[in-house]
Protein backbone atom coordinates (compact mmCIF):
# COMPACT_ATOMS: atom_id res chain seq x y z
CA UNK A 1 0.00 0.00 0.00
CA UNK A 2 1.36 3.37 -0.94
CA UNK A 3 1.74 5.76 2.00
CA UNK A 4 3.01 8.52 -0.25
CA UNK A 5 1.36 10.58 -2.92
CA UNK A 6 3.17 12.40 -5.64
CA UNK A 7 2.72 15.87 -4.11
CA UNK A 8 5.03 14.83 -1.26
CA UNK A 9 7.67 13.69 -3.72
CA UNK A 10 7.35 16.96 -5.62
CA UNK A 11 7.79 18.90 -2.39
CA UNK A 12 10.83 16.91 -1.26
CA UNK A 13 12.36 17.32 -4.72
CA UNK A 14 11.79 21.07 -4.42
CA UNK A 15 13.52 21.18 -1.02
CA UNK A 16 16.44 19.24 -2.53
CA UNK A 17 16.46 21.60 -5.53
CA UNK A 18 16.11 18.62 -7.87
CA UNK A 19 14.02 18.77 -11.00
CA UNK A 20 12.13 15.56 -11.78
CA UNK A 21 10.24 14.51 -14.88
CA UNK A 22 6.68 13.16 -14.56
CA UNK A 23 7.93 9.68 -15.19
CA UNK A 24 10.55 10.06 -12.43
CA UNK A 25 7.99 11.38 -9.98
CA UNK A 26 5.81 8.31 -10.62
CA UNK A 27 8.72 5.96 -10.24
CA UNK A 28 10.12 7.58 -7.07
CA UNK A 29 6.69 7.81 -5.48
CA UNK A 30 6.37 4.05 -5.77
CA UNK A 31 9.96 3.38 -4.64
CA UNK A 32 9.87 5.77 -1.68
CA UNK A 33 6.54 4.32 -0.60
CA UNK A 34 8.13 0.92 -0.27
CA UNK A 35 10.98 2.41 1.79
CA UNK A 36 8.59 4.32 4.05
CA UNK A 37 6.37 1.30 4.55
CA UNK A 38 9.41 -0.73 5.55
CA UNK A 39 10.55 1.90 8.06
CA UNK A 40 6.98 2.23 9.28
CA UNK A 41 7.15 -1.29 10.66
CA UNK A 42 9.27 0.16 13.50
CA UNK A 43 6.08 1.66 14.86
CA UNK A 44 4.90 -1.76 15.91
CA UNK A 45 7.72 -2.00 18.49
CA UNK A 46 6.63 -1.06 21.99
CA UNK A 47 9.01 1.75 23.06
CA UNK A 48 7.04 2.99 26.06
CA UNK A 49 9.70 1.75 28.49
CA UNK A 50 12.68 3.12 26.49
CA UNK A 51 14.05 6.59 27.23
CA UNK A 52 14.39 8.99 24.27
CA UNK A 53 17.73 8.24 22.66
CA UNK A 54 19.68 10.74 20.53
CA UNK A 55 22.71 8.54 20.02
CA UNK A 56 23.43 4.86 20.48
CA UNK A 57 27.14 5.39 21.10
CA UNK A 58 28.18 4.78 24.71
CA UNK A 59 30.10 8.10 24.94
CA UNK A 60 29.29 11.75 25.34
CA UNK A 61 31.13 15.06 25.80
CA UNK A 62 33.72 14.45 23.08
CA UNK A 63 35.37 17.83 22.49
CA UNK A 64 38.53 19.46 21.21
CA UNK A 65 40.49 22.34 22.73
CA UNK A 66 40.12 25.80 21.17
CA UNK A 67 43.37 25.73 19.22
CA UNK A 68 43.87 27.18 15.74
CA UNK A 69 45.36 24.81 13.20
CA UNK A 70 46.53 25.58 9.69
CA UNK A 71 43.82 25.86 7.05
CA UNK A 72 44.11 24.45 3.54
CA UNK A 73 46.27 26.14 0.89
CA UNK A 74 44.16 27.77 -1.84
CA UNK A 75 45.04 25.23 -4.54
CA UNK A 76 43.70 22.46 -2.28
CA UNK A 77 40.59 24.50 -1.47
CA UNK A 78 39.62 24.78 -5.14
CA UNK A 79 40.83 21.39 -6.31
CA UNK A 80 37.33 19.95 -6.86
CA UNK A 81 35.42 23.21 -7.10
CA UNK A 82 32.88 23.32 -9.95
CA UNK A 83 33.67 26.99 -10.53
CA UNK A 84 36.40 29.37 -9.40
CA UNK A 85 36.70 33.10 -9.84
CA UNK A 86 39.86 34.53 -8.31
CA UNK A 87 39.88 33.22 -4.75
CA UNK A 88 36.11 32.75 -4.64
CA UNK A 89 33.86 29.84 -5.50
CA UNK A 90 31.57 30.82 -8.35
CA UNK A 91 28.05 29.43 -8.29
CA UNK A 92 24.85 30.08 -10.18
CA UNK A 93 22.79 32.89 -8.76
CA UNK A 94 20.16 31.42 -6.52
CA UNK A 95 16.74 32.07 -7.95
CA UNK A 96 14.10 32.70 -5.36
CA UNK A 97 11.83 29.70 -5.28
CA UNK A 98 8.02 29.76 -5.02
CA UNK B 1 -6.77 57.73 20.79
CA UNK B 2 -4.89 60.66 22.33
CA UNK B 3 -1.77 62.52 21.36
CA UNK B 4 0.65 60.91 18.97
CA UNK B 5 0.47 57.41 20.42
CA UNK B 6 0.07 54.72 17.78
CA UNK B 7 -3.45 53.27 17.58
CA UNK B 8 -2.11 49.79 18.22
CA UNK B 9 0.15 47.97 20.65
CA UNK B 10 3.40 46.48 19.38
CA UNK B 11 4.40 42.93 20.23
CA UNK B 12 8.05 42.21 19.47
CA UNK B 13 10.31 39.19 19.88
CA UNK B 14 13.97 39.12 18.86
CA UNK B 15 16.31 36.37 17.71
CA UNK B 16 19.88 37.57 18.15
CA UNK B 17 22.69 35.66 16.43
CA UNK B 18 26.05 36.49 17.94
CA UNK B 19 29.49 35.07 17.13
CA UNK B 20 31.33 33.67 20.14
CA UNK B 21 34.81 34.91 21.03
CA UNK B 22 36.74 31.71 20.33
CA UNK B 23 40.10 31.43 18.59
CA UNK B 24 39.05 28.56 16.33
CA UNK B 25 35.79 27.57 14.63
CA UNK B 26 32.96 25.53 16.13
CA UNK B 27 33.84 22.13 14.67
CA UNK B 28 37.35 22.52 13.21
CA UNK B 29 40.67 24.22 13.90
CA UNK B 30 40.40 27.01 11.30
CA UNK B 31 40.74 30.52 12.76
CA UNK B 32 37.38 31.99 13.73
CA UNK B 33 38.38 35.62 13.13
CA UNK B 34 37.14 35.75 9.57
CA UNK B 35 36.53 39.47 9.22
CA UNK B 36 39.02 41.09 6.85
CA UNK B 37 40.81 37.81 5.98
CA UNK B 38 41.56 37.06 2.31
CA UNK B 39 38.73 34.94 0.81
CA UNK B 40 38.75 31.19 1.43
CA UNK B 41 42.03 31.22 3.38
CA UNK B 42 40.40 30.04 6.65
CA UNK B 43 38.84 26.82 5.41
CA UNK B 44 39.42 23.08 5.71
CA UNK B 45 37.54 19.90 4.74
CA UNK B 46 35.23 20.23 7.78
CA UNK B 47 34.00 23.80 7.18
CA UNK B 48 33.95 23.27 3.40
CA UNK B 49 31.66 20.27 3.94
CA UNK B 50 33.91 17.89 2.01
CA UNK B 51 32.79 14.25 2.06
CA UNK B 52 34.15 12.23 4.95
CA UNK B 53 35.21 15.19 7.09
CA UNK B 54 34.01 14.89 10.68
CA UNK B 55 33.19 17.71 13.10
CA UNK B 56 34.55 17.86 16.66
CA UNK B 57 32.98 20.46 19.00
CA UNK B 58 35.09 23.27 20.41
CA UNK B 59 35.13 23.02 24.21
CA UNK B 60 35.61 26.76 24.61
CA UNK B 61 32.58 27.54 22.39
CA UNK B 62 30.41 25.28 24.52
CA UNK B 63 31.70 26.88 27.71
CA UNK B 64 31.11 30.39 26.35
CA UNK B 65 27.58 29.45 25.29
CA UNK B 66 26.88 28.10 28.77
CA UNK B 67 28.43 31.18 30.36
CA UNK B 68 26.09 33.34 28.26
CA UNK B 69 23.16 31.26 29.44
CA UNK B 70 24.18 31.59 33.09
CA UNK B 71 24.59 35.36 32.71
CA UNK B 72 21.07 35.44 31.25
CA UNK B 73 19.63 33.41 34.16
CA UNK B 74 18.98 30.40 31.93
CA UNK B 75 18.59 26.82 32.99
CA UNK B 76 21.26 24.38 31.84
CA UNK B 77 19.75 21.02 30.94
CA UNK B 78 21.34 17.75 32.02
CA UNK B 79 21.42 16.55 28.42
CA UNK B 80 21.78 18.48 25.21
CA UNK B 81 22.68 17.59 21.63
CA UNK B 82 23.24 18.92 18.15
CA UNK B 83 20.80 18.48 15.27
CA UNK B 84 20.94 18.85 11.52
CA UNK B 85 18.86 21.61 9.99
CA UNK B 86 18.56 20.76 6.31
CA UNK B 87 18.24 23.36 3.60
CA UNK B 88 20.05 24.06 0.37
CA UNK B 89 21.68 27.40 -0.16
CA UNK B 90 25.13 28.19 -1.60
CA UNK B 91 26.39 29.65 1.70
CA UNK B 92 25.88 26.27 3.38
CA UNK B 93 28.38 23.82 1.88
CA UNK B 94 27.11 20.66 3.58
CA UNK B 95 23.46 21.22 2.65
CA UNK B 96 22.67 21.34 6.35
CA UNK B 97 23.58 23.51 9.29
CA UNK B 98 24.59 21.92 12.58
CA UNK B 99 22.28 23.55 15.10
CA UNK B 100 20.20 22.56 18.12
CA UNK B 101 16.52 21.76 17.86
CA UNK B 102 14.65 20.27 20.79
CA UNK B 103 17.38 20.15 23.47
CA UNK B 104 19.12 23.55 23.37
CA UNK B 105 22.08 24.30 25.64
CA UNK B 106 20.16 27.02 27.53
CA UNK B 107 16.45 27.46 28.25
CA UNK B 108 14.09 29.74 30.17
CA UNK B 109 16.17 32.79 31.13
CA UNK B 110 15.54 36.51 31.34
CA UNK B 111 17.18 39.88 31.36
CA UNK B 112 15.98 43.12 32.83
CA UNK B 113 15.65 46.42 30.98
CA UNK B 114 14.08 49.79 31.77
CA UNK B 115 10.55 49.57 30.37
CA UNK B 116 8.95 52.48 28.54
CA UNK B 117 7.13 53.38 31.76
CA UNK B 118 10.54 53.79 33.45
CA UNK B 119 10.06 50.73 35.64
CA UNK B 120 12.28 47.64 35.44
CA UNK B 121 10.88 45.12 32.98
CA UNK B 122 11.89 41.52 32.51
CA UNK B 123 12.26 40.23 28.99
CA UNK B 124 12.04 36.45 29.06
CA UNK B 125 14.51 34.43 27.01
CA UNK B 126 13.07 31.30 25.49
CA UNK B 127 16.35 29.63 24.63
CA UNK B 128 19.94 30.21 23.60
CA UNK B 129 21.43 27.52 21.41
CA UNK B 130 24.69 26.88 19.61
CA UNK B 131 25.04 26.60 15.87
CA UNK B 132 27.53 27.26 13.10
CA UNK B 133 27.64 30.37 10.95
CA UNK B 134 27.33 30.15 7.17
CA UNK B 135 29.70 31.35 4.44
CA UNK B 136 29.22 34.77 2.88
CA UNK B 137 27.86 35.47 -0.60
CA UNK B 138 28.81 38.28 -2.96
CA UNK B 139 26.67 38.91 -6.01
CA UNK B 140 27.98 40.28 -9.26
CA UNK B 141 26.39 40.61 -12.69
CA UNK B 142 27.33 37.09 -13.70
CA UNK B 143 26.42 35.09 -10.63
CA UNK B 144 27.31 34.56 -7.04
CA UNK B 145 30.74 34.36 -5.40
CA UNK B 146 31.18 32.39 -2.18
CA UNK B 147 33.71 32.89 0.61
CA UNK B 148 33.64 30.16 3.26
CA UNK B 149 35.86 31.89 5.84
CA UNK B 150 32.80 32.53 8.03
CA UNK B 151 31.50 28.99 7.55
CA UNK B 152 31.58 27.13 10.86
CA UNK B 153 32.24 30.12 13.15
CA UNK B 154 30.41 29.43 16.45
CA UNK B 155 27.15 31.29 16.67
CA UNK B 156 24.85 31.63 19.66
CA UNK B 157 21.20 32.21 18.81
CA UNK B 158 19.38 33.92 21.66
CA UNK B 159 15.60 33.88 21.28
CA UNK B 160 13.43 36.21 23.35
CA UNK B 161 9.77 35.82 24.18
CA UNK B 162 7.50 38.45 22.57
CA UNK B 163 7.76 40.61 25.70
CA UNK B 164 9.06 43.76 23.98
CA UNK B 165 6.54 46.54 23.40
CA UNK B 166 8.33 49.22 21.38
CA UNK B 167 11.35 49.87 19.18
CA UNK B 168 12.95 51.71 22.11
CA UNK B 169 12.50 48.69 24.37
CA UNK B 170 13.94 46.52 21.60
CA UNK B 171 17.05 48.73 21.53
CA UNK B 172 17.39 48.65 25.31
CA UNK B 173 17.07 44.87 25.22
CA UNK B 174 19.85 44.56 22.65
CA UNK B 175 22.08 47.10 24.39
CA UNK B 176 21.67 45.21 27.63
CA UNK B 177 22.32 41.88 25.90
CA UNK B 178 25.41 43.30 24.24
CA UNK B 179 26.74 44.67 27.52
CA UNK B 180 26.16 41.36 29.34
CA UNK B 181 27.80 39.24 26.64
CA UNK B 182 30.84 41.53 26.42
CA UNK B 183 31.18 41.68 30.20
CA UNK B 184 30.93 37.91 30.50
CA UNK B 185 33.70 37.61 27.87
CA UNK B 186 31.37 35.57 25.65
CA UNK B 187 31.33 37.74 22.55
CA UNK B 188 32.77 40.94 21.16
CA UNK B 189 29.50 41.86 19.50
CA UNK B 190 31.19 43.87 16.73
CA UNK B 191 28.19 44.90 14.64
CA UNK B 192 30.35 46.69 12.10
CA UNK B 193 32.19 43.42 11.46
CA UNK B 194 29.07 41.28 11.13
CA UNK B 195 29.61 39.82 14.60
CA UNK B 196 25.89 39.95 15.45
CA UNK B 197 22.67 39.88 13.44
CA UNK B 198 19.00 40.05 14.41
CA UNK B 199 15.73 38.63 13.19
CA UNK B 200 12.79 40.55 14.60
CA UNK B 201 9.19 39.35 14.86
CA UNK B 202 6.77 42.28 14.88
CA UNK B 203 3.02 42.18 15.25
CA UNK B 204 0.34 44.75 16.05
CA UNK B 205 -2.58 44.28 18.43
CA UNK B 206 -5.57 46.57 18.68
CA UNK B 207 -9.27 46.79 19.44
CA UNK B 208 -11.77 47.06 16.65
CA UNK B 209 -15.52 47.01 17.16
CA UNK B 210 -15.07 45.73 20.71
CA UNK B 211 -12.87 42.85 19.65
CA UNK B 212 -9.15 42.38 20.07
CA UNK B 213 -7.37 41.94 16.74
CA UNK B 214 -3.93 40.38 16.61
CA UNK B 215 -3.07 39.56 13.00
CA UNK B 216 -0.05 37.38 12.07
CA UNK B 217 3.40 38.90 12.52
CA UNK B 218 6.12 39.85 10.10
CA UNK B 219 9.57 38.42 10.59
CA UNK B 220 12.20 40.95 9.55
CA UNK B 221 15.32 38.95 8.68
CA UNK B 222 18.98 39.69 9.04
CA UNK B 223 19.18 43.20 10.51
CA UNK B 224 22.76 44.15 11.24
CA UNK B 225 22.60 47.38 13.21
CA UNK B 226 20.58 48.90 16.04
CA UNK B 227 19.52 51.71 13.76
CA UNK B 228 18.25 49.33 11.07
CA UNK B 229 16.27 47.52 13.73
CA UNK B 230 14.65 50.69 15.01
CA UNK B 231 13.71 51.91 11.54
CA UNK B 232 12.55 48.51 10.30
CA UNK B 233 10.25 47.98 13.30
CA UNK B 234 8.70 51.43 12.82
CA UNK B 235 8.21 50.87 9.10
CA UNK B 236 6.85 47.35 9.27
CA UNK B 237 4.39 47.96 12.12
CA UNK B 238 2.94 50.96 10.27
CA UNK B 239 2.78 48.86 7.10
CA UNK B 240 0.85 46.08 8.87
CA UNK B 241 -1.63 48.66 10.17
CA UNK B 242 -2.08 50.14 6.71
CA UNK B 243 -2.46 46.71 5.17
CA UNK B 244 -5.20 45.89 7.66
CA UNK B 245 -7.09 49.06 6.83
CA UNK B 246 -6.65 48.59 3.12
CA UNK B 247 -8.35 45.21 3.55
CA UNK B 248 -5.19 43.36 2.54
CA UNK B 249 -4.35 39.72 2.78
CA UNK B 250 -3.33 40.25 6.44
CA UNK B 251 -7.04 39.94 7.30
CA UNK B 252 -7.20 36.35 6.13
CA UNK B 253 -3.71 34.88 6.21
CA UNK B 254 -2.89 32.46 8.98
CA UNK B 255 0.90 32.50 8.92
CA UNK B 256 3.61 35.10 9.32
CA UNK B 257 5.34 36.77 6.40
CA UNK B 258 9.10 37.03 6.01
CA UNK B 259 10.56 40.35 4.90
CA UNK B 260 13.98 41.88 4.38
CA UNK B 261 15.02 45.46 5.17
CA UNK B 262 16.52 47.86 2.67
CA UNK B 263 18.36 50.60 4.56
CA UNK B 264 18.88 52.54 1.31
CA UNK B 265 15.17 52.68 0.49
CA UNK B 266 14.04 52.79 4.13
CA UNK B 267 11.48 50.03 3.60
CA UNK B 268 10.90 46.33 3.97
CA UNK B 269 10.42 43.98 1.02
CA UNK B 270 8.90 40.48 0.82
CA UNK B 271 11.48 37.70 0.93
CA UNK B 272 11.47 34.14 -0.26
CA UNK B 273 9.24 32.22 2.09
CA UNK B 274 11.73 30.14 3.95
CA UNK B 275 10.96 26.56 4.70
CA UNK B 276 8.48 25.72 7.44
CA UNK B 277 9.97 23.98 10.47
CA UNK B 278 8.92 20.59 9.06
CA UNK B 279 10.74 21.36 5.84
CA UNK B 280 14.05 21.63 7.69
CA UNK B 281 13.79 17.91 8.46
CA UNK B 282 15.67 18.27 11.74
CA UNK B 283 17.22 15.10 13.11
CA UNK B 284 19.96 14.36 15.68
CA UNK B 285 23.40 15.00 14.16
CA UNK B 286 24.83 11.51 13.65
CA UNK B 287 28.44 12.78 13.45
CA UNK B 288 28.37 14.11 17.02
CA UNK B 289 27.66 12.51 20.38
CA UNK B 290 25.37 14.15 22.94
CA UNK B 291 26.60 16.58 25.59
CA UNK B 292 25.88 16.18 29.27
CA UNK B 293 27.16 19.28 31.08
CA UNK B 294 28.62 18.13 34.40
CA UNK B 295 27.13 20.01 37.38
CA UNK B 296 30.67 20.71 38.62
CA UNK B 297 31.54 22.36 35.29
CA UNK B 298 28.37 24.43 35.37
CA UNK B 299 29.20 25.60 38.89
CA UNK B 300 32.78 26.41 37.88
CA UNK B 301 31.48 28.58 35.02
CA UNK B 302 28.92 30.20 37.29
CA UNK B 303 31.62 31.04 39.86
CA UNK B 304 33.80 32.57 37.13
CA UNK B 305 31.01 34.86 35.97
CA UNK B 306 31.90 38.49 36.65
CA UNK B 307 29.51 40.85 38.37
CA UNK B 308 27.06 42.06 35.71
CA UNK B 309 26.99 45.74 34.72
CA UNK B 310 23.57 46.53 36.17
CA UNK B 311 24.63 45.10 39.56
CA UNK B 312 28.04 46.74 39.45
CA UNK B 313 26.56 50.17 38.72
CA UNK B 314 24.17 49.82 41.65
CA UNK B 315 27.05 48.79 43.93
CA UNK B 316 29.26 51.72 42.85
CA UNK B 317 26.45 54.14 43.71
CA UNK B 318 25.58 52.39 46.98
CA UNK B 319 29.02 51.50 48.36
CA UNK B 320 31.26 54.14 46.81
CA UNK B 321 28.81 57.05 46.85
CA UNK B 322 29.34 57.73 43.14
CA UNK B 323 26.84 59.53 40.93
CA UNK B 324 24.76 57.44 38.50
CA UNK B 325 26.68 59.17 35.73
CA UNK B 326 30.14 58.26 37.04
CA UNK B 327 28.98 54.70 37.74
CA UNK B 328 27.71 54.40 34.17
CA UNK B 329 30.96 55.73 32.66
CA UNK B 330 33.13 53.41 34.77
CA UNK B 331 31.00 50.32 34.15
CA UNK B 332 30.81 50.95 30.40
CA UNK B 333 34.10 49.08 30.16
CA UNK B 334 34.92 46.09 32.33
CA UNK B 335 38.65 46.94 32.34
CA UNK B 336 37.93 50.52 33.41
CA UNK B 337 35.64 49.34 36.22
CA UNK B 338 38.29 47.02 37.63
CA UNK B 339 40.97 49.72 37.20
CA UNK B 340 38.78 51.97 39.34
CA UNK B 341 38.27 49.36 42.05
CA UNK B 342 41.98 48.53 42.19
CA UNK B 343 42.80 52.23 42.48
CA UNK B 344 40.30 52.69 45.33
CA UNK B 345 42.01 49.82 47.13
CA UNK B 346 45.44 51.40 46.50
CA UNK B 347 44.23 54.79 47.70
CA UNK B 348 42.83 53.24 50.86
CA UNK B 349 39.40 54.69 50.17
CA UNK B 350 38.50 58.07 48.61
CA UNK B 351 36.32 56.51 45.86
CA UNK B 352 35.01 59.87 44.69
CA UNK B 353 38.51 61.30 44.24
CA UNK B 354 39.62 58.14 42.45
CA UNK B 355 36.54 58.28 40.19
CA UNK B 356 37.41 61.89 39.33
CA UNK B 357 40.87 60.85 38.20
CA UNK B 358 39.68 57.83 36.26
CA UNK B 359 36.72 59.45 34.49
CA UNK B 360 38.64 62.73 34.11
CA UNK B 361 42.35 62.66 33.29
CA UNK B 362 42.69 58.96 32.56
CA UNK B 363 39.75 58.77 30.14
CA UNK B 364 40.77 62.04 28.49
CA UNK B 365 44.31 60.78 27.83
CA UNK B 366 43.00 57.38 26.72
CA UNK B 367 40.68 59.01 24.20
CA UNK B 368 43.39 61.30 22.87
CA UNK B 369 45.75 58.36 22.46
CA UNK B 370 42.97 56.04 21.26
CA UNK B 371 44.34 53.38 23.61
CA UNK B 372 43.03 50.69 25.89
CA UNK B 373 43.05 50.89 29.69
CA UNK B 374 45.09 47.72 29.88
CA UNK B 375 47.87 49.28 27.78
CA UNK B 376 48.14 52.51 29.83
CA UNK B 377 51.43 53.12 31.65
CA UNK B 378 49.54 54.71 34.54
CA UNK B 379 48.47 51.93 36.89
CA UNK B 380 45.72 51.74 39.54
CA UNK B 381 48.49 51.81 42.18
CA UNK B 382 49.73 55.12 40.72
CA UNK B 383 46.26 56.69 40.88
CA UNK B 384 45.89 55.46 44.45
CA UNK B 385 49.19 57.04 45.41
CA UNK B 386 48.34 60.28 43.62
CA UNK B 387 45.08 60.58 45.52
CA UNK B 388 46.88 59.92 48.81
CA UNK B 389 49.58 62.56 48.28
CA UNK B 390 47.00 65.16 47.26
CA UNK B 391 45.00 64.35 50.35
CA UNK B 392 47.96 64.60 52.75
CA UNK B 393 48.97 67.92 51.22
CA UNK B 394 52.22 66.77 49.60
CA UNK B 395 51.11 68.28 46.28
CA UNK B 396 48.30 70.53 45.14
CA UNK B 397 45.57 69.37 42.78
CA UNK B 398 47.06 71.47 40.01
CA UNK B 399 50.51 69.98 40.53
CA UNK B 400 48.90 66.52 40.58
CA UNK B 401 47.58 67.06 37.07
CA UNK B 402 51.03 68.08 35.93
CA UNK B 403 52.39 64.94 37.60
CA UNK B 404 49.74 62.82 35.82
CA UNK B 405 50.87 64.15 32.45
CA UNK B 406 54.41 63.00 33.20
CA UNK B 407 53.24 59.66 34.62
CA UNK B 408 51.23 59.07 31.45
CA UNK B 409 54.32 59.43 29.31
CA UNK B 410 56.99 57.81 31.49
CA UNK B 411 55.00 55.37 33.63
CA UNK B 412 56.90 56.63 36.69
CA UNK B 413 55.37 56.50 40.16
CA UNK B 414 53.81 59.77 41.43
CA UNK B 415 56.39 60.29 44.21
CA UNK B 416 59.27 59.97 41.73
CA UNK B 417 57.64 62.48 39.39
CA UNK B 418 56.94 64.90 42.24
CA UNK B 419 60.59 64.70 43.26
CA UNK B 420 62.13 64.95 39.80
CA UNK B 421 59.89 67.82 38.73
CA UNK B 422 59.95 69.58 42.09
CA UNK B 423 56.19 69.59 42.39
CA UNK B 424 56.01 69.16 46.15
CA UNK B 425 53.96 71.68 47.96
CA UNK B 426 55.71 73.77 50.60
CA UNK B 427 53.95 73.57 53.94
CA UNK B 428 56.94 74.75 55.92
CA UNK B 429 55.77 77.75 57.92
CA UNK B 430 59.20 79.40 58.11
CA UNK B 431 59.44 79.69 54.31
CA UNK B 432 55.82 80.72 54.00
CA UNK B 433 56.14 83.32 56.75
CA UNK B 434 59.07 84.94 54.94
CA UNK B 435 57.04 85.21 51.73
CA UNK B 436 54.02 86.54 53.64
CA UNK B 437 56.20 89.20 55.27
CA UNK B 438 57.49 90.32 51.89
CA UNK B 439 54.00 90.54 50.41
CA UNK B 440 52.65 92.41 53.45
CA UNK B 441 55.50 94.92 53.18
CA UNK B 442 54.58 95.69 49.54
CA UNK B 443 50.80 95.90 49.88
CA UNK B 444 49.89 98.52 52.51
CA UNK B 445 46.85 99.59 50.55
CA UNK B 446 45.32 96.10 50.25
CA UNK B 447 45.97 95.39 53.91
CA UNK B 448 44.28 98.60 54.95
CA UNK B 449 41.28 97.64 52.84
CA UNK B 450 41.20 94.21 54.47
CA UNK B 451 41.35 95.70 57.92
CA UNK B 452 38.59 98.13 57.00
CA UNK B 453 36.26 95.12 56.74
CA UNK B 454 36.73 93.82 53.20
CA UNK B 455 37.89 90.21 53.72
CA UNK B 456 37.57 89.44 50.00
CA UNK B 457 40.96 91.04 49.27
CA UNK B 458 42.55 88.14 51.16
CA UNK B 459 42.27 85.99 48.03
CA UNK B 460 44.41 88.42 46.04
CA UNK B 461 47.03 88.47 48.78
CA UNK B 462 47.14 84.67 48.96
CA UNK B 463 47.66 84.74 45.21
CA UNK B 464 50.63 87.06 45.54
CA UNK B 465 52.24 84.83 48.17
CA UNK B 466 51.65 81.77 45.97
CA UNK B 467 53.23 83.53 43.00
CA UNK B 468 56.23 84.53 45.08
CA UNK B 469 56.71 80.89 46.04
CA UNK B 470 56.45 79.65 42.50
CA UNK B 471 53.00 78.14 43.04
CA UNK B 472 54.34 75.51 45.38
CA UNK B 473 53.05 76.79 48.69
CA UNK B 474 50.24 74.96 50.40
CA UNK B 475 47.35 77.45 49.99
CA UNK B 476 45.70 76.40 53.24
CA UNK B 477 48.85 77.15 55.22
CA UNK B 478 49.39 80.44 53.34
CA UNK B 479 45.85 81.56 54.13
CA UNK B 480 46.13 80.81 57.80
CA UNK B 481 49.57 82.45 58.18
CA UNK B 482 48.39 85.53 56.28
CA UNK B 483 45.22 85.85 58.38
CA UNK B 484 47.23 85.62 61.55
CA UNK B 485 49.76 88.22 60.30
CA UNK B 486 47.34 90.92 59.21
CA UNK B 487 44.17 90.03 61.15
Amino acid sequence: MSTLDRSVVEKVAGLARIELTDEEIERFTAQLSVVLDAVDRLRSVDTSAIPPTASVLPVDNVMREDVVRPSLPLEEVFRNAPGRDGDYFRVQTVLEQR
Amino acid sequence: MTGTAAPYALVIGIECHVELATSSKMFCGCAARWFGAAPNTLVCPVCLGLPGALPVPNRRAIELAMTAGLALHCEVPAHTKFDRKNYLYPDLPKGYQISQYDLPLNTAGWLEIAGDDGRPKRIRITRAHLEEDTGSLHHDGRGTLVDFNRSGVPLLEIVSEPDISSAREALRYLESLREILIFAGVAEFRLEEGGARFDVNVSIRFDEGGETRWPPQSEIKNLNSFRALEEAVAYESARLWDEWHAGGDIRTRRTKVTVGWSPERGRTFPQRQKEEVDDYRYFPEPDLVPLSPAPADVERLRAALPEMPVEQRARFVRDHGLSEYDARVLVSDRALASFFEDAVRAAGGEPKQVANWVTGELLRYLKEGNGAVSAAKVTPAHIGELVRIVKDGTISNTAAKEAFAEMWVSGKAPRDVVESKGLAQVSDEVQIRAAVDAVVAENDQAIATYRAGKPQVLGALVGKVMKRMGGKANPAVVTSVLRERIG
